[in-house]
């Protein structure tokens, strides 16, 4: 089994957020909120662009793998969010009704890829394990994190929004529930098996480097 | 893998937040609860080190505010394509060249907390919405700290995203001052001075349509 080089420092960056860092949050919320009462949708949308925004990139960038794809996600889901504005009134989380889009979105693209490359029958975009010089270094965070994307790619779309959901976006279950629309217990389900497979994903991929 | 039993239901009792007392005793299915926290732990890394276009704001604006674009529907296309088949045999003949009318519009975004007074405060956003041919020059107590458009683009054009339409420039109210937008509606290229009242008498002397706005930021 490959032992990763980093898992403190990484797991740095998924503890819960501060207090200060909650309470910075749940005041931009109520801003954007505030905002949507007043039917000022143009400052709302930019508030939700300045809180969401980022996240939204990187959520779609995992499932995408594709820095263009995510941008044009981004940009699908902000104008889909300006033009819904109104039928948010009412919904519990703003996050997860921006992730639920954000979610529908990267289906469309993943699929829309996928038809692409069917039609020109062009291999999907490999990792970086092509760099044969890279391979000879240590196991680095950024390597790491190509080599996971890759893997993710690989599961089947249901199972891998799971991971993301909960591990890459840091949504609990009952949160992540709301975003996919199913039971938490069957994302959690997925999530189980589909860790195991990633990690044997992962390892092979590790492996294969070395070896070479 | 060296705990099958771990990655089979053990896993499943750690989702679910149960406890696995069987793990506490067993070596192998410890190593492999440490390895899945490894994998999760370096999850949040994907997408960390890459950053996406710095301007995408502005582009969800310019979709926002340009012309509508038509329904995707097959039916929808269908009538769509009927519709331009009537269209073409209308136009013939018609001038095809007029340019459309994209009204100019200056707005101020507030992006802080909400403030009783409307006026603009630093940090706020300048939404400039002008057509194709217009020039956008936008001063900062009479010295230009933006300048875009058709006909130029200055060194310092961060914010300006333009269509084959029309254009959207985007400027983030850095400083308190009195900022002044000049949209210019002029067909052909006129340089700027960076002083906004040599600009202005430029303007007038050689006759050219413009707008003028001012916001007071503070």
């Amino acid at each position: 089994m490959a032992m990763w080089k980093n898992p403190g420092e990484a797991a740095g960056q998924a503890v819960h957020e501060d207090d200060e860092t909650a309470g910075q949050i749940v005041q931009e919320e109520d801003e954007i909120r505030a905002a949507l009462g007043a039917d000022d949708t143009r400052r709302a949308l930019t508030l939700m662009m300045n809180r969401f925004g980022d996240e939204v990139f990187r959520f779609a960038y995992a499932v995408t793998r594709s820095r263009h794809l995510a941008d044009e996600v981004r940009q699908q889901v902000f104008v889909e969010i300006y033009r819904d504005l109104a039928s948010f009134a009412g919904r519990a989380s703003l996050r997860a009704w921006v992730l639920g889009i954000t979610r529908h979105r990267c289906l469309d693209a993943t699929k829309k890829q996928r038809r692409w490359t069917n039609r020109f029958k062009n291999d999907p975009p490999d990792d970086e394990e092509s760099d044969d010089h890279e391979l000879e270094r240590e196991v680095d965070r950024s390597r790491l994190a190509k080599i996971l994307a890759a893997c993710l790619a690989k599961l089947a779309p249901a199972a891998r929004d799971a991971v993301v959901l909960r591990y890459h976006q840091d949504l609990s279950y009952d949160e992540a529930s709301a975003v996919a629309g199913d039971h938490a217990g069957t994302l959690q389900q997925r999530v189980a098996r589909a860790l195991p497979v990633l990690r044997r994903c992962v390892d092979a991929r590790l492996h294969a480097g070395r070896a070479r | 893998m060296s705990c099958e039993r771990y990655w089979r239901d053990g896993i499943v009792l750690v989702e679910r937040g149960l406890g696995d007392p069987h793990r506490d005793g067993c070596e192998d299915c410890a190593r492999a609860h440490a390895s899945r926290q490894e994998l999760i732990d370096a999850l949040p890394l994907i997408g960390a080190d890459v950053t996406g276009d710095p301007f995408w704001q502005a582009k969800v604006w310019q979709v926002i505010d340009g012309p509508a674009r038509a329904p995707r529907r097959w039916q929808w296309q269908l009538a769509g394509a009927l519709a331009a088949v009537s269209a073409i045999v209308l136009w013939i003949g018609l001038d095809r060249t007029r340019p459309r009318d994209v009204r100019p519009r200056v707005e101020v975004v507030e992006t802080g907390p909400q403030r009783r007074s409307g006026a603009p405060h630093v940090g706020d956003q300048l939404h400039v919405f002008a057509g194709e041919t217009a020039d956008v020059w936008i001063y900062r107590n009479g010295r230009l700290v933006l300048q875009c458009g058709a006909h130029q683009v200055s060194g310092d054009s961060a914010g300006c995203v333009r269509a084959p339409e029309h254009m959207v420039v985007d400027h983030v109210l850095k400083l308190p001052g009195e900022y002044r937008v000049i949209i210019i509606l002029a067909p052909f290229a006129l340089p700027s001075s960076r002083k906004l009242d040599d600009d202005l008498a430029a303007l007038v002397s050689a006759g050219v349509r413009y707008v003028d706005e001012r916001r007071s930021v503070y």
